[in-house]
């Protein structure tokens, strides 16, 4: 793994990934904590306050409920909509103040309450469909209008891996801000990229255009904080990993596949401005 | 394990294999799968007619090809399984993705 | 009238020893054939293919366990061995290496991937031991003295 060791990342202070705040955007509840819990918690120890931003998990009324939502439910056994949104709005606080970031929640319904356009499981996870292109726009300009926001920001984005279509809206984004001059990093989706190794691959493969060679962290200092971090999200954690009795085994297995003498390591790509015409 | 895959047109392909599905040529299945996926065979039949043995890594490199299918807009279907791919796939319940048909033309239909 | 004692001598019994490695399951596959085989011809009333499938299954993941695990962190590899054993109204495998010890969760917390509904969301393996749960009546793993023991008894 020669590239590892050139391009490792906050390796001094400040962290020279991010020399100005933070701004990670979290598809859903949990995913930033997942997926970079460990660069998170690093950054808030060397520098300005991050803040993760979970774009999706607006109000649910049972107008937009249509019957894929509503199979969907049956299936996570939800019933009482508006506590639901309380306790992961709970677990999402209780996650922020272990990794010492601000939260903010911008409210987008998910993608299975958006109308008509997702009524399958595999569109959920195709392609987006042109007519929620827009969102990818609106939520690049409440990126940029967060109080949270200065010039100086880099703003932390999911690849997509997965096609999970909120995901690939988070990501296009990102492409949006990369135009707009903004450095912008993508993380590596989990908990997809670890029950889906090929789906990191794929997805690399279609955006090779777009990202830069990727940057390497090493977490083993807050590795726990990771951990108790992604434990916060008691509703979620045993619904993502129900098909194991060790969790913490497990996201510690994969999170030092990389290097495992370097202990865990996170990985970033740079998401690049689209080529002008 | 020798997998040969044929393609059928309209994105259509029949993998056959030959030999064991296990932990030796796990990952070289998982890899074969991704790439037809990726050569536009999104309708996978695998065939497991001449497969004697396969164990959990093997059905993980089938689970890896229903994945890569299924988030190209299509499917991966097995046919023939024998005896002991029977026997995994009620284990697992895997059966209820990994629909086994009793032939590869049965598979084929409705593709 | 049969002695109690006959209960307790295999009827049948095969055993090999062979490098840990992915490259000689096959001699695993032979060694199960020529249990088979002599299990037909000694046992008054042999298992059908389906129960021998779970067998089967069963050591195919054990061996598959240790291949991957027990010599993982030495670069030289080694050996295990095999011993698969017959009776009037049971067969039993055992396993042995000298690799380092099983590190993994308890084995009865072993978890199949069922409800495979969310396919996205199903894993692609680590459910060896819990496949090998299912097939079998008894499973169990000890260390000795720097040998690992996997062993395993199914019902005829």
């Amino acid at each position: 793994m020669t590239d590892t060791h050139r391009n490792f990342a906050c390796v001094g202070q400040p962290c020279e990934l991010a020399a100005g705040r933070a701004v990670f955007l979290s598809s859903h509840y949990d995913d930033v904590a997942l997926s970079c819990g460990g660069t998170v918690a690093l950054l808030a120890e060397r520098g300005p306050e991050p803040v993760i931003v979970t774009i999706f998990g607006g109000e649910v009324t049972d107008e937009v409920l249509n019957q894929f939502a509503r199979w969907k439910h049956g299936r996570w056994g939800l019933t009482d909509m508006d506590s639901v949104r309380e306790q992961r709005q709970a677990e999402d606080t209780a996650a922020a103040h272990i990794l010492r970031t601000g939260t903010r929640w911008l409210g987008i319904p998910d993608a299975i309450y958006r109308g008509e356009h997702h009524l399958s499981d595999d569109e959920l996870y195709g392609e987006v469909q042109a007519a929620e292109l827009p969102l990818a726009q609106l939520i690049a300009d409440e990126v940029q209008a967060l109080p949270e926001w200065s010039d100086t920001s880099t703003v932390f984005v999911p690849l997509g891996a997965g096609r999970h279509v909120d995901h690939q809206l988070v990501f296009l984004a990102g492409r949006h801000l990369a135009d707009r001059s903004v450095q912008v990093l993508a993380y590596e989706d989990c908990p997809y990229v670890i029950h889906t190794p090929l789906a990191l691959e794929t997805r690399l493969a279609e955006l090779s255009d777009c990202l830069g060679a990727p940057r390497y962290v090493k977490i083993a200092s807050t590795f726990e904080r990771k951990l108790a971090a992604i434990e916060a999200y008691a509703t979620q954690v045993p619904v993502l990993f129900r098909f194991t009795s060790d969790v913490r085994g497990e996201l510690t297995k994969f999170g030092q596949r990389m290097a495992p003498e370097l202990g865990a390591v996170e990985r970033f790509w740079p998401v690049l401005p689209q080529a002008p015409i | 394990m020798d997998i040969k895959v044929v393609p059928k047109g309209d994105g259509i392909a029949v993998a056959e294999m030959v030999g064991d599905l296990n932990l030796l040529c796990a990952a070289d299945v998982r890899a074969r799968l991704a790439t037809a996926v990726g050569d536009g065979q999104r309708h996978l039949v695998v065939d497991l007619g001449q497969v004697d043995f396969i164990d959990s890594s093997g059905l993980g490199a089938l689970i890896s090809g229903l994945k890569s299918a299924r988030q190209a807009g299509g499917d991966l279907r097995i046919a023939r399984p024998g005896e002991q791919a029977r026997v995994v796939l009620k284990l697992t319940t895997l059966d209820r993705v990994l629909r086994p048909y009793e032939s590869v033309e049965d598979a084929l239909e409705g593709f | 009238m049969r002695s109690k004692a006959s209960d307790n001598r295999p009827v049948a019994e095969v055993s090999a020893t062979l490098p840990a490695t992915a490259e000689h399951l096959d001699r695993v596959y032979a060694t199960l054939s020529q249990f088979w085989t002599e299990l037909e011809r000694s046992h008054p009333a042999p298992p059908d293919g389906v129960w021998r499938a779970y067998f089967d299954t069963a050591v195919g993941e054990i061996v598959t366990n240790i291949i991957r695990y027990a010599y993982a962190s030495t670069a030289a590899g080694g050996e295990m061995s095999m011993a698969i054993q017959g009776y009037q109204d049971r067969v039993e495998a055992t396993f042995r290496d000298r690799g380092g010890p099983y590190t993994g969760a308890p084995i009865t917390d072993a978890r199949l991937p069922l409800d495979s509904l969310d396919v996205i969301e199903l894993p692609e393996g680590g459910w060896g031991l819990a496949l090998t749960l299912a097939a079998v009546d008894r499973l169990s793993y000890t260390r000795d003295a720097d040998v690992n023991y996997w062993h395993f008894m199914k019902k005829l």
